[in-house]
């Protein structure tokens, strides 16, 4: 494989992969309020950085497909837009993880068997 | 902050009216909190070229401004494979229907005199029709892909009976699957057509029937070229000859697709030996109209040509499918 396709195929792979991790990060770390900015730096405090131009869309999505819930607040003399799980985001976020350890462990035992 | 509202601005620019002002005002909130971090970090206020760097890292206008958008496609990865497939299957019926109404036309106009230039124009027009029918099948599909994103055709889709698979296809080659009784009689015509070539010549009536009286009153004698051409034929009977006396022999099964390539090849040079002359009939005599001829040499050679190039094509399809059954059966040993 020569080193474009390869970089290629993986950029594509990565993105793949981080695409519904992300959700499940975001989902999780909206169980306590955050508005746009403060949400990307936790992530990134916690070792999953998120491009702005992704992160605000995405909780958009979320908040239209009723896994969020947000409302314009004042703080430090500024609007912001404030976000945080819904009950049917709760729901949902149980049963991705659910899902995610059981991935998880699978992908694990795949790992394991193959060394 | 006036390059932070050029660049809202232009963001603004590509979102739904609806969602617009709420969005912007998100984005403007995000963006200065971005900048107070900034500022703190750098412990001085942001310069202009600060700020650029922020909103270049932050991505292209209409790229954040798509993101916002619902993720939408004119055809969907569900009926894409079907989208294809349809392509792939009906492109080339458009192709031979398209062949056989203009080949209609031209043949019931082939006494206009600018023929050669009518087929051309004919050839060309193939490409807008072909356009025409994509554009057709893709909006087509463009319905079907609506319907379904509003829930329509679920059934369709998912629901199928493995019973009702077609049976499995097994390549049987035409020429190793013949009976006894059919190998017979295609020897025994061969013979016969071989011995009317060989003979035909010497007695022209053979070939024309009464027109032969005509021809002569015509002046009119055949040009070289046919020499070579019937040298050629003679060549391709005799190895055909070969070949329908192999298809007794068990054994010499495997040599019958190398030889059956060889013959269409010898038929390819003999169609292209014709096709590359340009003079067929001469005069042969006083009382010969030379225009006339000339006319009917020029109809002649493009009709070979045409035949020549038709020739092809079916030899590289033939070639194609044969390299294509060698590689799956030697895929399936390994």
């Amino acid at each position: 494989m020569n080193d474009s396709l390869e970089s290629g195929s993986f950029d594509s792979l990565r993105l793949e992969l981080r695409r519904g991790c992300l959700i499940v990060a975001v989902l999780a770390q909206l169980r306590e309020e955050h508005y746009g900015y403060t949400l990307r730096k936790a992530l990134a405090d916690k070792g999953l950085a998120i491009e702005e131009s992704t992160l605000y869309p995405l909780l958009r999505r979320l908040e239209t497909q009723g896994l969020l819930t947000s409302e314009w607040r004042e703080e430090d003399k500024r609007k912001k837009r404030f976000y945080r799980l819904s009950a049917d985001g709760a729901t949902v976020l149980e049963q991705l993880l659910v899902e995610w350890n059981g991935i998880n462990e699978s992908l694990h035992n795949i790992l394991k068997d193959a060394r | 902050m006036d390059l932070l509202e050029r660049y809202l601005q232009a963001v603004g620019q590509y979102l739904p009216e609806a969602t617009k002002d709420d969005t912007l005002a998100e984005l403007r909130a995000n963006l200065l909190e971005q900048m107070d971090a900034r500022s703190e970090e750098l412990d001085r206020p942001l310069e202009s070229g600060d700020v650029a760097a922020i909103l270049r890292s932050h991505g292209k206008p209409e790229t954040v401004a798509l993101r916002y958008l619902p993720q939408r496609s004119l055809i969907g990865p569900t009926i894409f494979p079907f989208y294809m497939f349809t392509l792939r299957k009906a492109l080339p019926l458009v192709v031979l229907v398209y062949t056989i109404a203009q080949g209609a036309n031209l043949f019931f106009t082939r006494t206009d005199p600018n023929l050669a230039g009518r087929i051309v124009t004919a050839a060309l027009k193939l490409f807008p029709v072909l356009l025409v029918f994509a554009a057709m099948v893709t909006l087509t599909f463009v319905v079907v892909e609506y319907i379904i994103s509003k829930g329509g055709l679920k059934d369709t889709l998912t629901q199928w009976d493995p019973a009702e698979l077609p049976p499995l296809k097994k390549y049987e080659d035409p020429e190793t699957t013949k009976s006894t009784a059919k190998k017979t009689v295609e020897l025994v015509l061969h013979c016969l057509w071989f011995a009317y070539v060989l003979w035909a010549p010497w007695h022209p009536y053979w070939i024309l029937g009464p027109g032969v009286f005509f021809f002569d009153s015509l002046n009119v004698a055949l040009a070289p070229v046919w020499h070579m051409f019937y040298v050629l034929l003679i060549a391709l009977l005799v190895l055909q000859l070969i070949m329908r006396l192999l298809a007794f022999v068990p054994a010499a099964q495997k040599a019958m697709q190398p030889m059956k390539f060889l013959t269409d090849l010898l038929g390819i040079i003999a169609i292209g030996w014709l096709a590359m002359s340009s003079v067929y009939f001469v005069e042969a005599g006083t009382g010969a109209n030379a225009s006339d001829i000339s006319s009917v040499n020029q109809a002649v050679g493009l009709a070979f040509k045409i035949a020549f190039l038709a020739a092809l094509i079916g030899f590289g399809r033939e070639v194609w499918k044969y390299a294509k059954r060698t590689k799956a059966v030697s895929q399936m040993a390994f």
